[in-house]
């Protein structure tokens, strides 16, 4: 029990910007945009998937630079978190229209760590917008 | 329906619930604050009144001790004045 109430307070009162930072750190170098080209993507027939890499590439270094200016933080992690969003629905989307729909265990594996880092990046922006938002209201 | 156009239309489904749910988040927090605001109104009336009150009553003493110091300075000058008259009566009584 007080196992879980320690996490809880971890996750409630712990700041979140030296994860933010090394994670957005690493985020840009595994991006595929700086490893490989548009003509790759195109030769896999995944012309798109080279944009959405390069839009997570744009929000990363957004966010790198805005990490100081909390206001600022709080709109690229949304633009991070929208094209995140986006990128799980289209993988969820194609599974489920994909004509030979069978489940493998890698399956579950990956829709599991999508979702995984999904909250991650949901509770980093509500810890960012709760902040601007008491800052806010304490001005007022 | 291609898969993009599925994927934006439930992405933006997701924004558009997620925003609502953000705004009644925020609400609620603005309508516990302002409770809380109310109660500890309430709780620095009477405080606020007495801090007030002490504040008129340290004027009113400083003024008092001002006029007191004055009569106090102008006692001194006519026991003073007194003496000397006193001393001027016994002189003139002598003479006589």
């Amino acid at each position: 029990m007080m196992f879980i109430n320690n996490i809880k307070n971890i996750l409630l009162y712990y700041d979140f910007q030296p994860l933010l930072l090394f994670w957005i750190i690493s985020d840009i170098f595994n991006n595929m945009v700086l490893w490989t080209s548009y003509d790759y993507w195109l030769e896999l027939g995944q012309g798109g998937t080279y944009f959405l890499y390069l839009g997570y590439f744009i929000a990363s270094i957004l966010i790198l630079l805005c990490i100081n200016n909390l206001k600022n933080l709080a709109k690229c992690v949304s633009l991070y978190l929208l094209i995140y969003l986006f990128s799980t629905i289209r993988y969820i989307v194609s599974l489920y229209n994909s004509s030979d729909i069978t489940f493998e265990m890698m399956d579950y594996k990956n829709l599991f760590i999508t979702a995984w880092y999904f909250t991650m990046w949901v509770w980093i922006l509500i810890k960012l917008k709760n902040e601007n938002l008491h800052k806010k209201l304490r001005n007022e | 329906m291609s898969d993009n156009v599925t994927s934006i239309i439930i992405t933006a489904l997701t924004l558009l619930f997620g925003g609502a749910a953000w705004k009644f988040y925020v609400f609620l927090i603005k309508n516990k604050i302002e409770t809380k605001k109310e109660k500890r109104m309430e709780r620095t009336i009477f405080r606020d009144d007495l801090i007030e009150r002490v504040d008129k009553l340290e004027k009113d003493k400083e003024e008092c001790m001002a006029s007191l110091l004055k009569i106090s300075q102008e006692v001194s000058e006519l026991r003073v004045k007194l003496m000397f008259i006193e001393k001027e009566n016994e002189r003139l009584r002598d003479r006589l």
